[in-house]
């Protein structure tokens, strides 16, 4: 399902304009972003969580040039399934 | 480190309070959508939103493994799993500490090669940013610094007074969202009125817009960003272990109400116990009576002197393709190819060179020598 798909389902659903439902999923997201960035966890019951990750920094070899690279560290995001919704899918 | 849980309705006030829309419509929105992303998944298997991220449904297929105990091969099943990635608005706002923060190619005669493993480097990140550095790219990442020790010092703070943190820190997280020099100012007196106010990270975002104006950003952003997450998830992890001990003694004090439970418990052992020695006779027999016909098959082959294993047979024939080695050819029949030294002694092989296109190889099927006779060889 593409983007165009899912926010005309969502909007007809909650009854606002497609506009307006793509911008209120640019704010979940943004919202979501603040949530995390204070180091929570953020559950959807019956799908899963969303978390934060911090990888450490690392040596990696370019494949192209051949030549060692030091990857920075970041924080990543990560979404854990919930055991409920791994036993619906499987 | 304990993380706060933040359900899908404190997620819902948080972002009617952020849009200035009402509440209501905002938890209708927020369910609507998460219901609708988990119809959707199981429709189709990728679900794309822009501003969010892409959901796909991915079939995991079965693997063959190594039991790490007895170094028996398992079998891992196959299944089915939802993975997320997210949106690069969504990625570079959460990366925002590490954002000035770049991949760079090391020399051969780099420090970073010999010493150590990376993982207890990554405080010297601080370094290299200096170094490699132009001088010209220093003024617009200093503007986009400063925000990030304020956020971090937030990232951190909050964690260590979560009920109080929820609402004040809301706030400078949000302020921290505008990427401009003058939000920092604002910033720091809120900073003064949140929780952590004793905090020694407090001093640091104060004093380092006076030396970004003297020092290129990125070194004094990396130290605080790196070591303050880690700062901060020290302290989480004294509240973590101070929390233990309290539950260790509830524990404590539990323990007589338990042992009450096990005279009941006893006579419906002893039933069990019979019948499992039944079973457990009936397994030895069938054990040994294999265990002798696989060591008959074991005389027909030339063993491996020190191996841990014994050839018992031919598991497999295959004919080398172009471009094959020995070892890719076990590690797709047996999954690893610890047991190359066993194919070389079956087909006469001194080496896996021997191993030319064309040639076909018989690969053995082992029984760990332990069984077969016994630990003393």
């Amino acid at each position: 399902m593409n983007n165009k798909e899912f926010i005309a389902d969502v909007a007809g659903k909650v009854a606002v304009a497609p506009s307006q439902c793509q911008k209120m999923v640019n704010e979940l997201a943004d919202t979501l972003a603040s949530a995390l960035e204070l180091d929570n966890e953020v559950v959807v019951a019956g799908l899963g969580n969303f978390e934060t990750k911090q990888k450490k920094e690392r040596i990696m070899v370019n494949p192209s040039t051949g030549k060692k690279m030091l990857v920075p560290p970041k924080i990543v995001i990560n979404f854990k399934m919930s055991s409920t919704y791994k036993n619906k899918i499987n | 480190m304990a993380k706060g849980k933040i359900t899908l309705q404190m997620l819902s006030e948080m972002m009617a309070n952020n849009s200035g829309r009402s509440k209501s419509s905002v938890e209708a929105f927020v369910r609507v959508f998460f219901t609708t992303l988990k119809d959707a998944l199981q429709t189709d298997n990728i679900v794309k939103i822009k501003g969010f991220g892409t959901f796909k449904l991915v079939v995991v297929s079965a693997r063959e493994s190594v039991n790490v105990n007895n170094g028996e091969r398992v079998n891992i099943a196959g299944y089915n799993k939802i993975t997320f990635t997210p949106d690069k608005t969504l990625k570079d706002r959460i990366n925002r500490p590490f954002a000035n923060f770049d991949t760079m190619v090391l020399e051969d005669d780099d420090v970073r090669l010999i010493e150590g493993t990376p993982s207890d480097r990554s405080e010297m990140a601080v370094e290299e940013p200096v170094t490699v550095e132009e001088p010209a790219s220093v003024k617009p990442e200093e503007t986009l610094a400063t925000p990030a020790p304020a956020a971090l010092a937030d990232f951190s703070e909050a964690k260590e007074e979560l009920p109080q943190a929820e609402e004040k820190s809301e706030e400078p997280a949000t302020v921290a969202e505008e990427e401009s020099p003058s939000a920092v100012e604002s910033e720091l007196p809120k900073d003064q009125q949140s929780p952590a106010d004793d905090e020694p990270e407090l001093a640091e975002p104060k004093a380092e817009p006076a030396q970004l104006d003297s020092e290129p950003a990125k070194a004094v952003t990396a130290e605080s960003a790196e070591a303050k997450f880690k700062r901060g998830k020290r302290n989480g992890a004294i509240i973590a272990v101070l929390l233990v001990a309290l539950l260790a003694v509830a524990a404590f004090l539990l323990i007589p109400r338990l042992t009450g439970g096990e005279e009941q418990k006893e006579t419906e052992a002893n039933k069990v116990a019979v019948q499992d020695s039944i079973a457990k006779a009936a397994a030895m027999q069938a054990e040994q009576d294999s265990v002798a016909q696989l060591r008959l098959e074991a005389d027909k082959y030339e063993q491996v002197d020190d191996g841990d294993y014994v050839i018992v047979g031919v598991q497999a024939r295959r004919k080398v393709r172009g471009g094959l080695t020995l070892q890719r050819m076990c590690r797709r029949i047996y999954g690893t190819d610890e047991y190359v030294p066993y194919v070389l002694k079956l087909n006469n092989m001194k080496s896996p060179s021997e191993a030319w296109a064309g040639r076909i190889i018989s690969f053995p099927k082992l029984e760990k020598k332990d069984r077969l006779y016994g630990n003393n060889h």
